[in-house]
């Protein structure tokens, strides 16, 4: 039907081909033909730790340097790793020595050069349509895998900014609970002193009475969303496990190794959140967008994620919490090889980047896919940012055909239509 | 396979199109190729390729596509409309909404639907009040629509668009459109604090639309300086003059370009040469700084350097620099180089091209002039009442502020199949548009005069956007903004008489450090090195009026945007990092600030609050309770309600439980 609509195009035919291709149908049903999908099997990863740099993190100079290639690295170097025959950029020296539990995907690609669509495209596989609104991975996780504990919520986001993207056509109460600074953990959890529990709670009875006559009136997902939250709120209020929110629980010496910052302390109240059961963790981690003074912005930026992510992992696999915890850093991006004159930057660059994962039946010291020699395209086994929410997914034991129909009477799944990289799990 | 077809697609993408000319097809679906000559709007000139003879026919033989793809690419001519004279009268304003509204009514009747009922007084103007104004009305102003208005509709609309909350509220639409911060992301100083209150005194001389989007685009001049600090729209973007045209292109024309930045767009027909073609209009205002101040900024700098470098020193002549480094002083060169990397067919790397437009009407600032002012070609074509996407993106874009969906979805991301759900309204829309020349307080008038503003919203989840018929509006929770002025009003009922006096230092000392010379400047930063804020305060205005709690008005009062943590960040308001990033999402930290948090500490336990002080002057208590459900609600109570609530109005804190348990219901959080 569209070909006639395209024909018309200024840039034709073929155009229309291309995009009808690209577009999800062809994809789906070269799938089905092929009969090929992967059985589920049971997880090798209870929890996740998803670490988002947003704004499109270098991937020369953190996962993937080329020493060879000095015109493409600048300022940055590659050193060894605790991983035989893996580098890293030389401005994550710590997180080298971690390296020995970690793998990398060297291979990922897409077609999204902008920042609110590949955002888009990485935490939900799905593109970013004006039509729908798709959950994101943490969501899934939270209605397919469901919660571990049931009084705190099961699906957290640390740091970041409103462009907020959550349940989709999900019931909203799998959506995100968002955490705006991590020192302060869950603010207004307790009730006012002027109200014993039992007045607090026969008042909730009144307002309960009262929304009677407005949700029959309107029975709408978003008034349902509310009531859920309210249960939900007070289920947290009443919690043992509220304290898996409070940091000052931590000792000082384990504050501080984790780094003094947001991101830092956000990597901390993950392992707490995952400690008390909480499937799924974003830390966000902002300020990648270097167009700019690339080498100057990446000596604080990779600094703090350095400090971050090796404690993270470090303290994770000390409490022998990486068994069952995966941890992963990605990004919607990379960023061009080549360093713009004049001002020492870095532009977007879709076509080849990386991600770090570990723990949660990852491989050790294993490299995924291959960049070419300038980190310019992928050179080999690339991975669509579908395919690694896929890999996650699967290793959280989730049948990845499943599907789920949103209210509009349309099929999602969980990584869309991504294929999980089993080489990557042991 | 998978793969495979992925290769094969990628093939296809970089293989170069070999159609030239142009395509039509008409309503039976055969083509014919050739060249457009002229198109009038209704009649096309068109040269065939077959037996090269120029053909003139009417567009309406044609299929809608090329009806789209015409107006789109060649149209000179879109609407002829006569403007009217303004304000309009009662009479006109009620015959334009009439016809809104049988259009709708037959829209509803071909899918055998029948609109909603029409509301209470109550609910409209609870309604009127956050739609129009951001916010719940106070008791009074709810006795005073029976009492002053006769309770006429119209009347209560005439005097919310003529009030100042109206400015509040459609600045923060507009600061989350522009995406307006304080402080601009990679500029010092509070620049974009002086941009946001120039749209704010646009908005309140009512400048028309097409006026203030001219205006963002073409002017140049200086941050600071009080006649321009419209340049904030460039400033906002500093350094990113391509991603600034993609934005343009999204907010004014609903188009998106952002692919094409790198690459010829996979789903729109816009190739990358004209996304170059139209960032090149914009070539010019560079970096955002002055080259001239730059070079004065630069001795003053040295001069500091030479005295030792002193921390005192450097950190007020960062201040002042701030103040008259940045702006641009070009109109626009008209040119731009394709990038290093460029890979289509259609350009060579780095090529030198000129500027050229995507849509109709076809312009071209002249290659030969000196200065060809190509910003200003641009805003004139951008705004031009025959650019076929302007004057659709802001009647759709108000029409979606009104009623909760737009006649077009979404609303930013049009191409030329893009269908309105009720096509001939959107056409009716438009030509408001125009004939009210772009007042888009006049439109809005018009939109809230409907029967569809005064009828009940729709109760159930509609099932898409792009096919909802509008029996009502939609039903919405309130935005971070509209909770937290709400809230405030609660405590403060004159909230919009509630200006916090400014202090703009560096707005103040504009004009004076301009005129000074490198030296003179190097006097004057020794001066404010020593002298410290005092500096500057013989230039602040000594009415400085004791202000309490700054923190307790409206939210275009607070700083931009609002920190994270803060209730209307709870709420989903933007961080204005990307264009309208509100979100609606519902989670948990918004019921416990509910619950336990803002309306406690701020709300409930401020015993100066408006709402109960008011509650406690009443002599009953079904008063009291009357007067908090008026408050809150915007309604009184019913007779069951009431005889709920009068226990705990007898306990101590009474009013506390009661209101508590408004603020906490549904009805509060959502507009009906």
């Amino acid at each position: 039907m569209n070909t006639l609509d395209n024909e018309i195009s200024r840039r034709g035919f073929i155009k229309g081909m291309a995009s009808s291709c690209l577009g999800v149908s062809a994809i789906m049903s070269a799938s089905d033909l092929m009969g090929a999908t992967v059985a589920h099997r049971p997880a090798t990863a209870r929890h996740v730790i998803f670490l988002y740099m947003a704004g499109g993190m270098t991937h020369i100079d953190t996962f993937d340097p080329k020493p060879e290639n000095k015109e493409v690295m600048g300022l940055t170097e590659a050193i060894d790793t605790t991983a035989d025959g893996i580098q890293l950029g030389s401005w994550l020296p710590e997180t080298a020595k971690q390296m020995n539990v970690a793998s990398l995907v060297r291979s990922l690609s897409t077609s999204q050069g902008a920042h609110q669509q590949a955002n888009y495209l990485l935490h939900t596989s799905y593109q970013r349509r004006g039509t729908i609104s798709h959950p994101t991975l943490g969501s899934w996780i939270s209605r397919l895998a469901g919660k571990l504990n049931p009084t705190i919520p099961c699906n957290v986001r640390v740091n970041g900014g409103s462009d907020v993207l959550g349940a989709g056509f999900l019931e909203s109460k799998h959506g995100p609970l968002p955490l705006g600074n991590p020192s302060a953990g869950i603010q207004n959890a307790k009730m006012a002193n002027y109200v014993t529990e039992d007045l607090y709670m026969e008042r909730l009875g009144v307002v309960e009475k009262f929304n009677k006559n407005f949700t029959d009136n309107y029975s709408q997902k978003q008034v349902r969303a509310y009531t859920d939250l309210y249960d939900d709120a007070i289920k947290l209020m009443k919690s043992e496990d509220l304290k898996a929110f409070d940091l000052s629980k931590e000792t000082p010496e384990m504050r501080e190794m984790y780094g003094d910052n947001n991101f830092g302390q956000g990597c901390l109240l993950a392992r707490r959140l995952v400690e008390n059961n909480v499937r799924f963790v974003e830390v966000i981690y902002g300020g990648w967008d270097m167009h700019n003074e690339v080498f100057d912005n990446l000596e604080t930026k990779a600094a703090v994620l350095d400090k971050g992510l090796s404690s993270l992992l470090l303290d994770l696999n000390r409490r022998g919490m990486l068994n069952e915890t995966m941890v992963v850093v990605a990004s919607e991006f990379g960023r061009t090889p080549t360093i713009k004159s004049g001002r020492n930057g870095r532009d977007h660059h879709p076509k080849a980047y990386s991600a770090l994962l570990a723990g949660g039946g990852i491989k050790e010291g294993f490299v995924y896919g291959k960049s070419d020699e300038r980190a310019h395209n992928v050179a080999s086994r690339s991975m669509s940012p579908e395919d690694l929410n896929a890999t996650i997914a699967y290793a959280m034991g989730i049948n990845l055909e499943e599907v789920i129909f949103s209210p509009s009477k349309r099929p999602f799944k969980v990584a869309h239509d991504g294929q999980p990289a089993l080489d990557l799990l042991g | 396979m998978r793969s495979l077809l992925k290769a094969v697609c990628l093939l296809f993408l970089i293989t170069p199109s070999l159609l030239v000319g142009d395509v039509l097809v008409d309503q039976n679906g055969s083509k014919v190729e050739g060249t457009v000559v002229e198109f009038d709007g209704t009649y096309v000139v068109f040269k065939h390729d077959t037996d090269k003879i120029t053909y003139r026919f009417n567009v309406s033989e044609l299929s809608e596509e090329s009806r789209a793809y015409l107006i789109n690419t060649y149209a000179t001519k879109r609407y002829d409309v006569e403007k009217l004279d303004l304000p309009l009268q009662e009479h006109e304003v009620r015959k334009y909404a009439e016809f809104i509204d049988e259009s709708v009514k037959r829209k509803l009747k071909e899918s055998k639907k029948s609109p909603t009922r029409k509301t209470d007084d109550y609910t409209f103007i609870r309604r009127a009040y956050l739609t129009i104004i951001g916010r719940i009305p106070s008791e009074a102003e709810l006795a005073d629509f029976a009492r002053t208005m006769g309770r006429d509709r119209r009347e209560l609309i005439d005097k919310l668009v003529g009030s100042p909350g109206y400015v509040s509220h459609n600045l923060n639409w507009w600061s989350d459109l522009l995406r307006i911060k304080d402080r601009l992301p990679g500029v010092g100083g509070t620049a974009g604090f002086v941009y946001r209150e120039w749209v704010r005194t646009s908005i309140e001389e009512n400048k028309p639309y097409d006026e203030i989007v001219r205006e963002l685009l073409s002017t140049s001049g200086y941050a600071y300086d009080k006649e321009t600090p419209q340049v904030g729209y460039y400033l906002r973007d500093r350094g990113m003059q391509l991603d600034n045209m993609a934005n343009t292109v999204r907010v004014f024309l609903g188009t998106r370009l952002e692919c094409a930045m790198c690459h010829d767009h996979p789903f729109d027909r816009w190739t990358q040469r004209e996304f170059y073609e139209m960032a090149a209009f914009t070539t010019g205002v560079g970096n955002m700084t002055i080259t001239e101040q730059n070079k004065k900024v630069g001795k003053v700098q040295k001069m500091i350097r030479d005295a030792g470098d002193d921390r005192k020193l450097r950190s007020a002549f960062n201040r002042m620099r701030n103040i008259i480094r940045y702006g641009t002083l070009s109109d626009g060169s008209g040119e731009i180089r394709l990038p290093k990397d460029y890979e289509e067919e259609n350009g060579k790397p780095n090529e030198l091209i000129n500027a050229k437009a995507i849509f109709s009407p076809p312009i071209k600032p002249d290659e030969d002039v000196k200065n060809p002012k190509s910003r200003e070609v641009f805003a004139d074509w951008l705004t031009n009442e025959v650019n076929p996407r302007f004057t659709t993106v802001i009647v759709n874009r108000l029409w979606q502020k009104t009623f909760g969906v737009g006649l077009v979805e979404p609303i930013d991301n049009m191409m030329d199949s893009t269908k309105a759900s009720n096509p001939e309204l959107l056409e009716f829309l438009e030509k408001l548009m125009i004939a009210v020349d772009y007042d888009t307080k006049e439109f809005l008038r018009v939109l809230y005069n409907t029967d569809l503003f005064s009828r009940e919203s729709v109760d159930e989840d509609y099932e898409s956007k792009e096919t909802f018929l509008f029996a009502g509006p939609v039903l919405r929770r309130m935005t971070g903004e509209q909770m937290w002025d709400s809230l405030v009003t609660l405590v403060y009922t004159n909230i919009d008489e509630r200006v916090p006096p400014w202090e703009i230092l560096e707005y103040e000392m504009f004009e004076e450090y301009l005129e000074m010379d490198a030296d003179e400047l190097f006097k004057e930063v020794k001066r404010v090195a020593k002298e410290g804020r005092k500096a500057y305060e013989k230039k602040v205005d000594k009415n400085k009026a004791k202000f309490s709690r700054r923190d307790l008005t409206r939210a275009s009062m607070l700083q931009y945007p609002a920190p994270g943590g803060h209730l209307i960040r709870q709420f989903g308001g933007s961080d204005k990092d990307q264009i309208e990033n509100a979100n609606m999402e519902p989670n948990t930290t918004q019921v416990l600030s509910l619950l336990n948090g803002f309306v406690e500490t701020n709300v409930l336990n401020n015993k100066g609050a408006d709402f109960i002080k008011n509650m406690q002057s009443k002599n009953s208590e079904s008063q009291k309770i009357r007067s908090v459900f008026l408050a809150i609600l915007g309604r009184t109570p019913t007779g069951r309600e009431s005889s709920e609530l009068k226990d705990y109005l007898e306990m101590k804190d009474g009013y506390k439980h009661v209101a508590w348990i408004l603020l906490n219901s549904h009805e509060f959080m959502f507009i009906r």
